[in-house]
């Protein structure tokens, strides 16, 4: 994640948020990431994270209904 | 990343980033708001805003709004908040005015941007806001103001059926300078002096006030009968009837309506037969040698006046129906069907809507937009938002938006000019 090419730092973040829930600190490293990072590969990667991230809380939300 | 102004004209990340915090307005709409409200990205701006007013009676989010509006740094973060805002609730007339409203009202008004000034009139005008009310209604009625100013004003108030405005209108119906706006807004008022008001002033009028009146009588069967009465007496001249009143009238649904106005103005729609005659007759008189010898200019204004109103034709008119630019004009046989029957084939993108609302009126013309909370009708003459709760009955017309007849009214040489200039290469001047 804090490795000087973009690419293997977007390739980083895609394989951790693949899927499965992250460890609190790796999403507190992606929010400091998402603010400061000056890569637009490296956004779109985090964005995309944040979706997946967002859709799996849903989907855990509804199946503790 | 919402924060992140460097990606703002990117291509995907602005969505994307839309996208993964969209879901978050139902579990902590107060950071949806402080998170969007705050974003440096336009676009997550006005879908914050838009998304928080779309949920139906969300007070307390968009009190929150309103008061991100007041604490935000620029009048371009303003203006997207209000536009996310009056798109999330558009078709909704009424909300109920949030507490935080009226201090931001306050800022808003003194904006230095227009279109921030503009939008925030028209949600004070949703919320009700009784003192941007007073302060239009003033701007309205004052004659040492600019025109425009007060047709700004009458539109607003009379759009939004502001309770009350109606009795202002009938008395600004007799003020030239804004006569035409006060009689359109009439039609949304179902005032019993309108008839009488509308024919006070009549004579008197110019002639684009005088067609706004007839489109405001022929909105509703009761004021329609009196229009009927009056140019049955001669009061109003048959001859300012046009193609789309006549049909305005005829869709009321109003059989002894119909019937009058065949009978003043000609048959709404021929029969097959009559249709096939017409072509017919008018096809000798169109040949080439005769329309080369024709006057182009004449047939500019003869377009102006009749197919401008809806159609575009090189460099001008409105996009309302198709723009005849790139049509088969060259084709005599093509332009006689679609002038003498244009219902024969109408593309469903041009199907005109017949609407009629629970107050009264009823509106016909082109359905351009659709949402949850209301239709938006494209009329000959103006932009109607219908909100749906007030939609009484909506079916569509078996015929085209398109009037016939409108040969019919013209002479042979008028006729042959407006095929010449319809069939031209390129523009002509206006004579």
């Amino acid at each position: 994640l804090s490795d000087e090419s973009e690419h293997l730092r977007a390739w980083a973040i895609r394989l951790l948020s693949e899927d499965r829930e992250l460890p609190a600190a790796i999403q507190q490293r992606f929010a400091n990431m998402a603010a400061t990072d000056p890569s637009a590969l490296v956004s779109l990667h985090l964005a995309s994270a944040a979706q997946r991230m967002a859709s799996r809380r849903i989907a855990g939300h509804w199946s503790k209904r | 990343l919402s924060g992140r102004p460097d990606f703002a004209d990117d291509q995907n990340i602005p969505l994307m980033t839309w996208y993964a915090a969209e879901p978050l307005v139902e579990q902590d709409q107060d950071r949806f708001v402080q998170l969007g409200g705050g974003s440096k990205i336009p676009i997550i701006r006005r879908h914050v805003a838009r998304r928080v007013a779309s949920i139906p009676g969300n007070i307390s989010g968009i009190d929150q709004l309103v008061r991100v509006m007041r604490s935000v740094q620029t009048e371009t973060h303003r203006s997207d908040l209000l536009s996310g805002l009056l798109t999330g609730l558009e078709g909704i007339r009424r909300f109920d005015l949030p507490p935080a409203w009226s201090e931001t009202y306050a800022v808003l008004k003194e904006s230095k941007e227009e279109s921030v000034r503009e939008q925030a009139q028209r949600l004070a005008l949703i919320f009700e806001d009784p003192q941007a009310i007073q302060q239009l209604k003033q701007l309205a009625g004052d004659s040492a103001l600019d025109k425009s100013v007060r047709h700004r004003a009458i539109k607003a108030l009379a759009g939004s059926r502001i309770a009350g405005f109606d009795e202002q209108l009938i008395e600004l119906a007799a003020d030239e300078h804004v006569q035409m706006e006060a009689l359109a807004g009439l039609a949304e008022y179902d005032h019993p002096a309108t008839v009488k008001t509308v024919l006070q002033v009549y004579s008197s009028a110019n002639a684009t006030t005088r067609q706004a009146a007839l489109q405001t009588l022929a909105s509703r069967a009761s004021w329609a009968k009196a229009l009927m009465a009056a140019l049955g007496s001669g009061e109003i001249a048959r001859t300012e009837i046009t193609a789309f009143t006549a049909r305005q009238i005829h869709s009321l649904g109003d059989k002894q309506l119909s019937k009058d106005v065949e009978r003043l103005w000609g048959p709404i729609r021929e029969t097959p037969k009559d249709r096939a005659r017409l072509i017919a007759n008018y096809k000798p008189q169109l040949t080439a040698t005769l329309i080369q010898s024709s006057n182009r200019e004449n047939g500019r204004a003869l377009f102006q006046k009749n197919c401008a109103n809806c159609h575009r034709l090189f460099d001008a008119g409105t996009l309302i129906g198709p723009d005849l630019t790139g049509a088969q004009r060259t084709n005599v046989d093509y332009l006689l069907q679609n002038l003498l029957d244009p219902s024969a084939s109408i593309s469903k993108d041009y199907q005109m809507q017949i609407v009629a609302t629970t107050n009264g009126r009823v509106v016909t013309g082109l359905l351009i937009e659709e949402s949850d909370n209301a239709i938006t009708i494209q009329t000959a003459t103006e932009k109607v938002i219908v909100p749906r709760n007030e939609i009484e009955e909506q079916k569509i017309s078996e015929v085209s938006m398109m009037p016939e007849g409108i040969l019919q009214k013209m002479t042979h040489d008028e006729v042959r000019d407006l095929f010449a200039y319809l069939m031209g290469s390129e523009q002509v001047a206006l004579p």
